[in-house]
């Protein structure tokens, strides 16, 4: 066999999988747009602050997928649902605000699909990142302190400044704060709330 | 299809001016596949030393939690990439070289544009991985590479392959035999792989409902197709010439080809099984993983019986025994991703420390002992000793470390599995059912790290410690049938 057709064979049978599963979802899903939900009469999803889409920066860059996936599956087969994950499964258009999307392989930890729907203050998610095992007794989540600076408390406290618990207790006078990379992945973090409408994905009926 | 035979094989008639010319092939490239060997020892030790970093960090999430560097999320991925692209990619290449040297029987004169390449290549990837420790990768499983260092890889990879093509193909006329078919579109395929997916998830910016998709595609392509094709491509020539005799069947070693390639590309969706992406592509990719079974029963069905009755003879040597493990642990991943494609079997298994020892039989079982196994197959004809002892004990640790990893995929991942899967069952109560088994993968990379650092000192010795009388002679043992595929 000549190597020329050789590889018009080789482009041609890879090609295909490149073809539907790159170039069409490219075009297709990439080109998937917010619109506004019937149910609500707002933009869904709906627009994320500029922090958020910096914290996911933070997010990719400390690997956080490696043990968190967001991804809720549909019922009958998963059991993500009812688990508490989230109120319907997630489809393409809900990642269309982040890039990357950061959907996960594992879960080593838990699911973050709509953490910002299970936890609504911020000073929860400093206090988990600064030492997860005080928050979580048996978490096996590394400490991200390295997020965080100790500085002298100037006149009044700081409104960010983290209630520490447990062995990492500041000096006397200071005080733990979030680094502005702690408040963009924080701000993320409490952006995940899939809970609004979209055609392609319906909420599945309540159990009675 | 394109149905024709990529795979003829001559029959040279052996000779001692025909050995004599192989050798000499041999010395002029002699510098530039150790090169590429040593590079790719170098990021074995170092990816599998980052893996026991964070392999500790799973089971003492404390340990190095000092400093942002050290941080799991940083030190597994950085880890992955120096096995993936240092590891793999390298030694498949510096096998291929000598292979591609070997079918031209073209003595190589001139390797300072290879040589250079493959400095590039280590380069890039030293800035890239200490990129990902400092907080620039792209969070997106094997592209993690900082968009700079990727791009440097690939120009590498562009310089290498214009050379390849220019210096050792073959002359006209000449049959293309199934190994160096597998690693002359493996070229083609990497690529094709990773400049698109730099191009759409790391050159530029695409919104986040395209990423699925594409990693998928890359990653699965990655492991399914570049490293898959090296590694057969290494089996493919190697087994045949230990064994003392032709392939079996042309036929089924290009159905094997054929069908790697068309469903292998395929599979990527399989991790996205429920996920958001289109249910369509999710389907095709959990036939074509399974469909990739049949290539897989060719390859061994093939091997098997070329090998034949040689196979306990093959098995006693320490060399030969590397290969055809490597073939069985071939085998035993695709079965395991199949086997974890299956809708139902995926609401179990999916997300659980099966998919991560899944990786880790990819990486250590099929991969690193079939391309240690090759590297130790042209170790007595390059260095200077051998070493069967100490390469008989890194086989073992190796195979210690698999079977912890195996064990704590499947009973781990069963357990962790049901109990994700349990409503009634807490999270952080998933996490402790999983914590022996975590202790128990963290023993194997432990053992696992301990073999790819006896096999470096073997390398090492045997390259550059000059051996007071040759323990093995230079045409020794195996090369010597090589004229029988080549």
């Amino acid at each position: 066999m000549k190597s020329s057709s050789l590889f018009l064979g080789v482009a041609i049978v890879f090609g295909l999988s490149w073809v539907g599963l790159v170039a069409y979802p490219y075009v297709e899903l990439g080109g998937v747009q917010p619109e506004v939900s019937e149910e609500t009469g707002s933009l869904v999803p709906p627009p994320v602050s500029g922090v958020a889409i910096e914290g996911q920066r933070v997010y990719a860059a400390n690997g956080c997928v490696y043990c968190h996936s967001q991804q809720v599956r549909p019922l009958p087969l998963f059991t993500d649902i009812p688990k508490g994950l989230g109120p319907r499964q997630t489809v393409a258009r809900d990642y269309l605000r982040y890039q990357p999307a950061s959907l996960g392989r594992v879960r080593t930890g838990p699911d973050l699909a709509n953490v910002g729907l299970r936890r609504t203050e911020a000073s929860w998610f400093y206090q988990h990142l600064y030492e997860p095992s005080v928050v979580s007794p048996g978490s096996n989540m590394p400490a991200y302190r390295y997020l965080f600076e100790e500085r002298e408390i100037q006149g009044q406290r700081s409104d960010l400044a983290v209630n520490v618990q447990g062995p990492h207790q500041p000096k006397p006078g200071y005080e733990i704060v979030p680094t502005p990379e702690a408040q963009a992945l924080v701000g993320y973090l409490m952006s995940l709330k899939r809970d609004y409408p979209l055609p392609e994905a319906p909420k599945p009926p309540e159990e009675g | 299809m394109t149905a024709s035979t990529p795979t003829t094989q001559p029959t040279v008639p052996a000779d001692s001016s025909a050995a004599a010319r192989r050798a000499e092939v041999d010395r002029s490239v002699r510098g530039l596949v150790l090169f590429c060997f040593a590079s790719a020892i170098f990021w074995l030790v170092v990816g599998s030393f980052l893996q026991v970093i964070s392999g500790t960090q799973l089971v003492i999430p404390s340990f190095l939690d000092c400093a942002a560097f050290f941080t799991f999320g940083r030190v597994q991925p950085a880890g992955l990439t120096a096995l993936v692209f240092g590891w793999g990619s390298l030694a498949g290449l510096g096998f291929g070289i000598w292979q591609m040297a070997r079918a031209s029987g073209k003595v190589v004169r001139g390797v300072t544009l290879p040589v250079c390449s493959v400095i590039l290549w280590n380069l890039a990837l030293v800035g890239g991985v200490l990129g990902i420790l400092a907080g620039k990768g792209s969070g997106i499983p094997y592209l993690e590479l900082p968009g700079p260092a990727a791009f440097a890889i690939l120009l590498a990879f562009g310089l290498l392959v214009i050379w390849l093509l220019l210096t050792l193909r073959g002359t006209p006329g000449q049959p293309l035999y199934i190994a160096k078919a597998f690693f002359v579109v493996a070229l083609f395929l990497f690529a094709w792989l990773y400049s698109s997916a730099n191009t759409l998830l790391i050159w530029t910016v695409s919104p986040g409902s395209v990423t699925g998709p594409i990693e998928g595609w890359f990653e699965n392509g990655l492991f399914g197709l570049w490293l898959t094709f090296l590694s057969l491509s290494a089996l493919f020539y190697l087994l045949p010439v230990a064994a003392g005799r032709p392939l079996h069947s042309q036929g089924l070693a290009t159905f094997a080809f054929w069908t790697l390639l068309f469903f292998g590309g395929w599979g990527g969706m399989r991790y996205f099984i429920g996920g958001p992406i289109p249910a369509w592509m999710v389907s095709a990719s959990v036939v074509a993983t399974f469909l990739l079974i049949l290539p897989a029963l060719a390859v061994v069905t093939n091997l098997g019986r070329t090998i034949g009755d040689a196979g306990s003879r093959l098995w006693e040597a320490p060399t030969t025994r590397y290969l055809i493990a490597g073939l069985i642990f071939y085998f035993s991943w695709v079965v395991g991703c199949a086997f974890v494609a299956i809708p139902t079997v995926s609401s179990i298994f999916h997300f659980t420390i099966y998919q991560e020892g899944l990786t880790l039989i990819a990486i250590y079982g099929f991969v690193s002992l079939t391309l240690i196994g090759a590297i130790l197959t042209l170790l007595p004809r390059f260095g200077h000793s051998f070493n069967p002892a100490s390469a008989s004990l890194q086989f073992w640790l190796i195979i210690v470390g698999l079977g912890l990893f195996a064990t704590s995929a499947t009973i781990g991942g069963l357990l962790q599995g049901f109990a994700l899967y349990d409503v009634e069952v807490s999270f952080l109560n998933v996490v402790d059912y999983v914590f022996p088994f975590r202790v128990l993968v963290f023993v194997g990379l432990l053992t696992v790290f301990a073999a790819t650092l006896g096999f470096a000192a073997l390398f090492a010795r045997s390259v550059y410690v000059p051996a007071k009388e040759p323990a093995v002679p230079v045409s020794q043992p195996v090369p010597q049938n090589v004229e029988v595929v080549a």
